[in-house]
């Protein structure tokens, strides 16, 4: 487990982090991105980037957690000015976690196939929309 | 000004491509300001691309790079790549016709991106099919000029880049020099 190598205020700092990222939605219909399960996200699809993060808490201090979210705002914006290669490596992993959590793709109305309701699905293994394109023939010049 | 296509697709990806382009464009941003603009994107979103006929311009090219090597000491392949004058006055009439398209069906918000760097610049020609061998690299089925049993089966044989995205035509010029292999077995390295 990655918060097992955390530290409990490494640990508050990354769940502070990950809200200033992706606070709540106001609605309260998206959650938090301290909610979901980054560290099994991290053992799965990302071991490698947990250096890099832990690099990352450590370039904040413990204040982090106990300031509003406008000053965490500041916070991590003056850190993405002075190292834009790894704010975009962390916003990448908190978003490609967050949107696969469940929760957060119900949500959104994230589903499998085309993206517009009700539009044009085909049925799994059903190539009938192929026939037009077999009764063509080859097409290329013998 | 030779042809372009507009490519038209829906969607935009699932939420990650769109979070990230939207964090890369500045439209969607991280924080507190992130849910209400991902909303109006997510599902909401049609694209049309201009897809554009590169000519083969000489300032384009393939040489080895002088500097990088790999782990053998095998110099790198340096891609040259400029847009020619001719390809941004195709890109600029795209763009201004796509927004049309777009407004005349509605769209309630126009967005812009008048390169797109990270999109899909498939790097095709270089090696390019022909009769001639002074003006060509490989024949009309696909056989090195210079070396008779060497056939180039993808993209690099394009004369020039098409106006539309070329795996379709890569496919079919493999299936079409199979079937000259085939045919021309017993001949295949003649003259």
């Amino acid at each position: 487990m990655a918060n097992a190598t955390l530290t409990d205020a490494q640990r508050q700092r990354l769940a502070a982090l990950l809200d200033t990222i992706l606070p709540a939605s106001d609605d309260g219909a998206l959650p938090s991105a301290r909610e979901i399960d980054l560290d099994a996200y991290l053992d799965e699809q990302a071991p490698e980037f947990r250096d890099e993060l832990l690099w990352i808490l450590d370039r904040f201090d413990d204040s982090l957690p106990g300031v509003a979210l406008d000053r965490r705002v500041e916070l991590v914006r003056e850190f993405s000015v002075g190292h834009p290669q790894a704010f975009r490596s962390l916003v990448f992993r908190v978003y490609d976690a967050y949107y696969q959590d469940d929760r957060v793709r119900a949500a959104i109305g994230a589903r499998p196939g085309p993206p517009f309701p009700g539009g044009h699905s085909i049925p799994a293994g059903d190539l009938s929309s192929l026939e037009a394109v077999k009764a063509r023939g080859k097409g290329y010049r013998r | 000004m030779r042809g372009y296509n507009i490519q038209v697709t829906r969607g935009s990806g699932g939420p990650l491509a769109v979070a990230m382009r939207g964090l890369a464009s500045g439209d969607i941003p991280w924080g507190p300001g992130h849910h209400e603009k991902f909303r109006r994107r997510f599902d909401h979103t049609v694209q049309a691309l201009a897809v554009c006929e590169d000519l083969p311009e000489e300032h384009n090219r393939v040489t080895l790079d002088p500097e990088l090597v790999d782990s053998d000491g095998i110099p790198a392949p340096k891609i040259t790549y400029r847009l020619s004058d001719n390809t941004r006055a195709m890109l600029a009439h795209g763009l201004e016709r796509g927004k049309e398209v777009m407004r005349a069906a509605g769209a309630v918000e126009v967005l812009e991106t008048p390169l797109l760097r990270p999109g899909g610049w498939h790097l095709l020609g270089t090696a390019r099919m022909g009769t001639d061998p002074e003006r060509s690299v490989v024949n009309p089925w696909g056989r090195s000029h210079d070396v008779r049993n060497l056939f180039i089966v993808d993209g690099s044989v394009f004369v020039t880049a098409g106006g539309v995205n070329p795996t379709s035509t890569i496919q079919a010029l493999a299936l079409y020099i199979g079937d000259r292999i085939k045919r021309n077995l017993a001949n295949l390295f003649d003259d």
